[in-house]
Parts: C-alpha cells; structure tokens; sequence
C-alpha cells in the first residue's frame, strides 16, 4: 500500500527507474544484434544502390535507361548512401 | 576477516566518489561538454551506424562490449603478489587512469566526427604513428586469442574445476545458439519466445553434460585419451575450431547468437558472485601481500612435465600489466572511439557511458579478487580455474547446489573466453591482411588458418612459453594501447588548449611500465629459449620472445612520434588533415541534413 502511495507521488522517478533497467538490459543482450541486423540491410542495400545508381560515382554497372527508371525510387537514400561510401573507413571501425 | 565485503563494499564506495567528483568534474571543466553541441549520431545520422541512442542502452552495450574475461583472469593471475596489490591497482588504477582513459577516447572521437582509434592517431601523431599502429593491432589481436585460449585450457582440462565436460556443456550451447539464430533471424520467430525455449534447453544441457554425467563424461575422455598431452592437443584445437568458425561464418549464423544466450548465463553469475560478497561475506585465505618478487613456477602447466625452473615475477611493471581490463585497458578505447562515439545522443552522455562503463568493469573486476581470495591453496592450479571455483563457493552460498555452481562457473568462463577469441581471430585477419596488403592474406581461410598456427603454437604446452609471459604480452600490448590511446587524447586536450596533465602523466606512466614490462618479458622469453632441454620449447619462447621484442619496438616508436606530435602541438604546428570526411566532404555529398536511410522497425527499438 505504501509503496503505491509512493508510486503516485512520484511517477516520474519511478519511471526513470524502470526505463533505466530496461535500457540497460535492451543495450547489454540486444542492442548488438539490433545493429548488426541494421548494418547488414545498409551493406545490402549499398550494394544494391552501387549496382544501380553506379553512374553517379563514375561506375556504370546498369545501362542508364534502367538507372533513370528506378532513380524516383532511390532519391529518399541517395544522401545517405553517399555519405556513407565517402565516409573513409579504418581497420579500427571494424571490430564488430 | 569478511574480505570479502570489504572489498566490494569499498569498490562501489571509492567508484561511488570518484564519478560523483572527479568524473563529473573533468567532464564540466576540463572538456567542457556541451550537450547542445551535435554529436556525430545526429551530423551523420544514417540509422545503423550512426544515431543516438539512449544513455542507458549506451551504457548497457558499451559495458558488455568491454567486460569479457580479462578482467577476471588478470586478477585472479595477480593472487601471486597477495590480494592487496591487485586490489589497490584495480582501485586506484581505474580512479585515476582507467575511466579517464575510457571516457577521453569517447569524447574525443565525438568532437572529431565520430573518427576512431587509427584516424585520430594519423590526425593528431602523423602517418608513421598509423601504420605502426595498424602492424601492433595485428600482434595484439594474436596475443588476445593465444591468451584468452591459455587461460581457459586448464578449466576444461580439468585442473581444479571444470573438465571435458565443461567443453561438452558448451558444444551443446553452440548448438542451441545456432539454432536460436536460426530461429530469429530465418524463420522470424518472436524473440521473447525464442529466448525463454533456448535458456530452458541451456539449463537442461548443463545440467545433463555436467551435474548428472559430468564425472561419466571426464573420465570417458580420460580412458579414451589417456596421454595428457593429447588431451590437451584434442581440446585446444577444439577451442581453436570454434574461434575459426566464429570468425569466418556470418556473425548472425553462429557467434552472435551464441553471445546473446551466453549473455544471460555470464550475467546471472557475475550478479550472484556479487550479491554472494553482501549477503555471505568470506574470509580470505590468501595472503595480505607475499614479494615484490613473486616465485612463479615455469613449465608446471606442460601435461605429465614438472616444473622447468621458478623464475621471479616483480611487481613492477608486471601488475600493472597483468590486470589490464580492471584497471584500464586499452580494447575499451578501441570500442569507445569506433563504436560507442557514433551513438551518443550528445556529450553530456560520455561521461555517463564512458566513465560510469569502466568503473561498473572495475566492480567486475573486484569479483575476481573476492572469488581468488578465498581459496586456501592456489599451487598447480590455472588462474581461471581458481576463479571458477572461488565463484563456485560464492554461489553454493546462494543454496545453489556446489556441483551446479562449479559447473555454471566453468560455463561462464568459458563462454565469455570463446566469445572473446572469435572476435579476437576475426579481427586478427583484418589486421593482418591490412598491414600485410599481399592478396592471399585477403583470403578470410587462409588468414585465419595462419592466425590459429601461431596461436597454437603460443598455447600448446609442447611449444609454448609459460602461459603467465603470454597473459603478460597481452596485458603488456593492452596497456601500451592503453598509454597510446592516453597519448592521442592527450593531444587532442593540447590540440584544444585544455589541462593535459591529468591525462599526460597517466599516459607516461602506462608506457613506461608496459615498455619495461614487454621488455622484461622479451628477455625471459628469449632466455628460456636459448636455455631450455626440451627443443619443441624453443619455437613457442622464441616466438614469444620475438613477438615481446617486436611490440616493445613499435610502443617506443608510438611514444617518440606521439611526444614530438606534443611539441609540435603546443607551438602551434598544424597535424595532418582529417581522414574522416569533414564537413567538406559531407558537403559535397550533399548531407548537410542527412535523412536516415536504413532505419526500420528495428531501428525505432
């Protein structure tokens, strides 16, 4: 009873509490995995972006009639995807 | 008398200070963080590799990534000098050196764009200070895999605890991991559902494999192998086949899934251990402190062979090489700077994750000393072994039966060791074939079979050097990443005109010591080598030896170049342009307001 007492006039605490205990679990089993799932898609759709839309960084993979034909579909990622081939990547990043 | 509750009790007060005062002040007045300053999660926001994330799910992942075994081995290896000196070096090592170093690499990597370890030391040292790095990452990843594997090989040889059947008993969890894998990231399965069937199965093949025929198993192998060489051949090279397929399957078909099952098993214990210090506190049975120049038998660990000679291993520098991850360690800069950097959600977090991270590891550690401590006699038994069946006792006093408890702590240890060498031989082929650059090194076999030869050698006791010179070249590699990781964020202070003589001297002190101490190791090794009657002997010193003198080499060239970067710093000179893509390059790729790209359900979790 009193412990529901000090629920009520404390809520935001209590909270606090429990969104700290189901982080730090949420980041020690799967925030890992999570990523990796993450990282996975983004490799695979790099690819898939290189393959496509290779023009653009100088590497014709597709004719560009078909590249023009998907590029509506592609321009949402087209930032990302090139920031993240341009971003230099050292051995020190590839530990997981 | 009740060591056992002083000493954590002490651990969580001291820890308890230190990141209330000193953490909180270095990050207010030294560094200045400023939590309305972008940090790259947000400037590079791609929803995979970089976005922010809550501070405790930072925290969570950040201290998992860093608490593996090293800072239970080092500990437990360091009971040669007395509890006291490790437990004073865990202490005020990482009050004063170890989350300073862990929180710098964080921050500073932060300020650079999310840059890690190797472009920060090309930015801020110069080129040479990069490659020397990249060859001395090659050599430390090796010595990880060769240690860790040391380490574990009297716990499932059976000295002192654990056995053939320890080995069994995570066969059948590598089984179970795989198809847990299989069933969350092929057939989709839900995750809670898959979690609760796998633990279910996890404790029933403990249970089977070790409580019920666990003595069936141990001495079948023993009668089926009777030469204890071979048995220990049979077992590493087990070992080492699990490290090589971790290493070259995808990651969510076997290792990943196996350290997401072992995380609740690993946890579970460490968690008892040190509610076990609190609720039956233990007196300890070792000695207060025994020599400066501790006797450590040589050899003793070589199947059926007696001990080659007792050769002298002193306090200084070899604690502070031996327990590394405890006290500071340089892998933890290594994750903090590539990994954790890219996900803060802003500064004000760093020293939460980063600071509060090392200090929970030094509690981890603290549980090594507490678990050692009470064993009456440590002679002939692997410092791992001791650990196991120290925690053994610790968790018996939780009402869990003493066989099951010897057996999760041999599972435990095991399961964190070989979660660690996967990673150690995946990331010691990207080293190799990075510094190397030939072709066929390109090739993730072949490198990897190379990487298993060596290691084998370093481990097998036909080869090897005593396994305490190998855990000392690791520890001594750790610690020299350590002070160089201390020097590059030394610079970085210098670079942005902060005090750097809080980081300067640690820095200084962790590269004198490892240097002296790799050093030390180097001429033992070799010493052995050139005097040893048994010649398969001579191939595991020498190459230990050659490895010690390689390591010492690169870590003087790291300080030279790193001190004339200092000075150069500190009358203005100009460093080497960013590796990272600057706002430049973000530019002209057009993302100056990046959209994240890739983010799914996941993503949002």
């Amino acid at each position: 009873m009193a412990k529901k007492v000090e629920e009520a006039k404390n809520p935001k605490k209590q909270s606090e509490v429990a969104k700290a205990a189901k982080g730090l679990f949420y980041g020690m089993a799967l925030h890992g995995m999570v990523t990796y799932a993450l990282r996975l898609r983004m490799h695979m759709e790099n690819l898939f972006m290189l393959i496509t839309m290779g023009d653009m960084l100088g590497i014709p993979v597709l004719p560009p009639y078909y590249s023009l034909r998907l590029l509506p579909y592609a321009v949402p990622s087209l930032k990302t995807w090139k920031q993240t081939l341009l971003r230099d990547r050292d051995i020190t990043d590839s530990l997981y | 008398m009740y060591e056992s509750l002083i000493v954590m009790l002490s651990g969580i007060v001291v820890y308890g200070i230190v990141y209330q005062f000193y953490v909180k002040w270095f990050d207010r007045s030294v560094v200045q963080s400023d939590p309305n300053r972008p940090t790259p999660a947000h400037t590079y926001l791609d929803g995979v590799e970089f976005f922010p994330s809550n501070k405790y799910v930072m925290l969570g992942w950040h201290w998992k990534s860093i608490a593996a075994l090293g800072p239970v081995t080092g500990p437990a290896l360091a009971i040669v000098w007395g509890w006291l000196p490790g437990f004073l070096w865990i202490l005020i090592g990482n009050s004063l050196l170890g989350w300073l170093h862990d929180y710098n690499s964080m921050v500073s990597s932060v300020r650079n764009e999310g840059a890690s370890l190797g472009p920060l030391t090309y930015q801020l040292i110069g080129t040479r200070a990069r490659k020397v790095l990249v060859a001395f990452l090659a050599f430390y990843s090796i010595l990880i895999f060769s240690a860790f594997l040391g380490a574990l090989l009297p716990v499932v040889k059976g000295t002192g605890a654990g056995g053939a059947a320890a080995m069994v008993s995570f066969i059948l969890i590598a089984v179970i991991g795989v198809a847990s894998g299989f069933s969350i990231f092929r057939a989709k399965i839900n995750v809670v559902a898959v979690t609760g069937i796998s633990l279910a199965a996890v404790a029933l093949s403990v249970y089977l494999s070790q409580v019920v025929f666990g003595s069936t198993i141990n001495s079948a192998f023993n009668s089926a192998v009777p030469n204890a060489q071979l048995q220990e051949d049979i077992l590493l090279i087990s070992m080492l086949g699990f490290s090589f397929l971790g290493a070259v399957l995808p990651l969510w078909s076997f290792a990943m899934p196996i350290n997401y099952l072992g995380f609740y098993v690993a946890y579970f214990v460490i968690a008892a251990i040190i509610g076990s210090s609190f609720v039956a506190p233990q007196t300890f049975a070792q000695p207060l402190f025994t020599n400066w120049f501790a006797p450590v038998a040589i050899g003793a660990n070589t199947a059926g062979a007696s001990a080659i000679t007792s050769i002298s291993f002193p306090l200084w520098p070899l604690l502070f090489v031996t327990i590394a991850c405890g006290a500071c360690s340089g892998w933890h800069g290594l994750i903090g700077s590539s990994l954790s950097s890219k996900q803060l959600d802003n500064e004000a977090d760093a020293h939460f994750v980063g600071g509060g991270g090392m200090l929970l590891e030094g509690i981890l550690g603290l549980t090594s000393v507490v678990a050692v401590g009470i064993i009456a006699n440590t002679t002939g038994i692997g410092a791992l072994s001791l650990y196991v069946k120290g925690g053994a006792i610790y968790l018996s006093n939780l009402l869990i039966p003493s066989a099951a408890s010897t057996a999760i702590m041999a599972l435990m240890v095991l399961i964190l060791g070989l979660t660690l060498t996967q990673l150690a031989l995946r990331f010691a082929r990207l080293a190799i074939s990075e510094m190397v650059g030939a072709r066929f090194l390109k090739n993730i076999y072949v490198t990897s079979i190379i990487v298993s030869i060596i290691t084998f050698v370093l481990t097998s006791s036909r080869f090897s050097a005593p396994w305490g010179f190998i855990w000392t070249l690791f520890g001594g590699s750790n610690q020299l990443l350590a002070g160089v990781t201390l020097l590059v964020t030394t610079l970085w202070l210098a670079k942005i005109k902060r005090n750097t003589f809080l980081t300067g001297i640690p820095a200084i002190f962790m590269l004198g010591t490892t240097i002296v101490a790799l050093s030390y190791t180097a001429y033992a090794t070799l010493d052995i080598a050139a005097t040893t009657n048994t010649p398969l002997k001579v191939y595991g010193n020498a190459v230990a030896g050659g490895i010690a003198v390689i390591l010492t080499i690169l870590g003087i060239v790291l300080s030279y170049d790193g001190f004339r970067a200092y000075r150069r710093i500190r009358v203005g000179g100009v460093s080497t342009p960013s590796m990272t893509p600057g706002p430049v390059l973000a530019k002209a790729a057009g993302s100056e307001t990046p959209k994240p790209a890739f983010t799914g359900e996941l993503a949002e979790t």
